[in-house]
């Protein structure tokens, strides 16, 4: 029931994402708040949920966002699958657990991304994409992987200790 | 004849010396005198004062600073409070003067009709140019109205909720505008690109596109209305072999810093879909 708390969180992520981080690029490419937050999640001991998250966040984006469902969907679920292997797998280590997941799942999101634009016909320069927008993103997703990480830990340690879930 | 006493000898002098003192000291004789007789005195007062006074502030300063901070607490809050309020009339400045001018664009067209409305955000994916609005269906907006400025064309109604709508740029990687070019007066499209950069496309070579050119809509196609400007002509390009030539576009309306936009509620968007579908 404690996780219940990270509901609302996610819906003022989104808000930031599209209220500030929207504003703050670096060349076209914005950091993704939510794929931050879902894959330090997914990385805790108490984050076996993290499908609901990964859930609730694709109803949003598609809600709020032009792209398509499906491109939401690849890209939460591919974090929430990776971040879930790879806490089983390397489990001692979450840091460079952390680091990969984000790469691998921003990579995956933005190529959906780049994927569903060139399939609806969209005049996409496909060089320019990956430099100004896939680039950039990566890199700030990677960047600010850490620091979210830490807060979403101590998150989890405060709403739901580990003790209890025992 | 009486006799003088040593008593009154002894009166008779003392009170002379006194005289004498008190007119040595009028006339300021016994200065020096009396200014190194009163030195120790004074020394002892000044001690003895000094004194007193620390005495008294222990007793009575730490109720002043009590009352000093409670003055400095409530005037750190008016500071506060005026800051707040100052940065609060800025900010209704600011959307005032943006209002006004979007008042009096409304006013050069009043054929048409307008809603204003706030931008309250932007699409999550960096890869879109859209921006969400806090007017929605209720306030009669419809999906494909055109969206302006006092500078230009911003773009047009995506999607609407009752109390929300979401407009497509004409920045974004899926827009396409037609347009007249002011000088050259021919027909051409500006399309978006994922950068936010406009370009215009697929212009004849024999043609001259000129820098500083205005692209204006024309009207085609059924998107916009016309004579709405979209931008200036930036940077051609022409080479000898190509076919088409091409150009940047200087978009007119600042889309990085757009707070409020207005709706053209009036104009009805003509849906050209099907009619492309048959020629297919």
């Amino acid at each position: 029931m404690a996780e219940l708390l990270f509901y609302p969180i996610l819906v003022l992520l989104l808000i930031l994402q599209m209220v500030i981080v929207r504003q703050l690029p670096l060349f076209n490419g914005t950091v993704d708040l939510l794929l931050l937050w879902l894959a330090s999640w997914g990385l805790q001991k108490q984050g076996k949920n993290v499908w609901f998250g990964a859930i609730f966040v694709i109803l949003l984006m598609s809600f709020v966002s032009s792209l398509p469902w499906y491109v939401w969907t690849v890209t939460y679920l591919s974090v929430a699958i990776i971040s879930r292997f790879m806490n089983r797998h390397f489990w001692q280590n979450p840091l460079i657990a952390l680091i990969f997941v984000v790469f691998i799942s921003s990579i995956i999101g933005m190529l959906a991304q780049m994927g569903v634009l060139i399939f609806h016909d969209s005049a996409i320069n496909i060089s320019q994409s990956i430099k100004y927008v896939i680039v950039p993103s990566v890199f700030l997703d990677l960047l600010l992987a850490i620091p979210v990480y830490v807060v979403v830990n101590d998150m989890a340690q405060w709403v739901y200790p580990i003790g209890k879930e025992e | 004849m009486k006799k003088i006493t040593t008593r009154q000898w002894l009166v008779f002098t003392v009170v002379l010396l006194a005289i004498g003192i008190i007119l040595l000291a009028l006339s300021g004789y016994l200065n020096i005198i009396i200014g190194k007789a009163a030195t120790p005195f004074v020394s002892v007062q000044t001690w003895i004062s000094q004194r007193y006074m620390a005495v008294y502030d222990f007793f009575t300063v730490p109720r002043d600073v009590y009352t000093l901070r409670q003055q400095n607490t409530a005037l750190q809050n008016q500071v506060s409070q005026l800051q707040t309020q100052i940065l609060e009339l800025q900010q209704e400045l600011s959307n005032t003067e943006i209002l006004y001018a979007l008042l009096n664009y409304a006013r050069t067209s009043p054929e048409k009709k307008y809603v204003a409305a706030s931008v309250i955000g932007r699409d999550p994916s960096p890869f879109l140019s859209y921006l969400i609005i806090d007017h929605g269906s209720d306030d009669g907006i419809r999906a494909g109205m055109p969206v302006v400025t006092d500078q230009g064309l911003v773009g047009k109604i995506d999607a609407v909720t009752a109390t929300a709508a979401r407009i497509q740029l004409i920045t974004d990687v899926g827009s396409v505008v037609n347009i007249s070019l002011n000088q050259a007066k021919i027909d051409g499209q500006i399309t978006g690109s994922v950068t936010g950069d406009l370009s215009l496309g697929k212009v004849s070579t024999n043609i001259d596109l000129t820098e500083g050119d205005l692209a204006i809509t024309n009207g085609l196609g059924g998107t916009y209305p016309a004579d709405i400007v979209v931008g200036q002509i930036l940077s051609p390009t022409k080479s000898e072999n190509d076919l088409f030539q091409s150009a940047t576009v200087q978009p007119v309306v600042d889309f990085a810093n757009l707070k409020a936009v207005l709706i053209i509620t009036n104009f009805t968007p003509v849906n050209i879909a099907p009619l492309e579908n048959t020629t297919e």
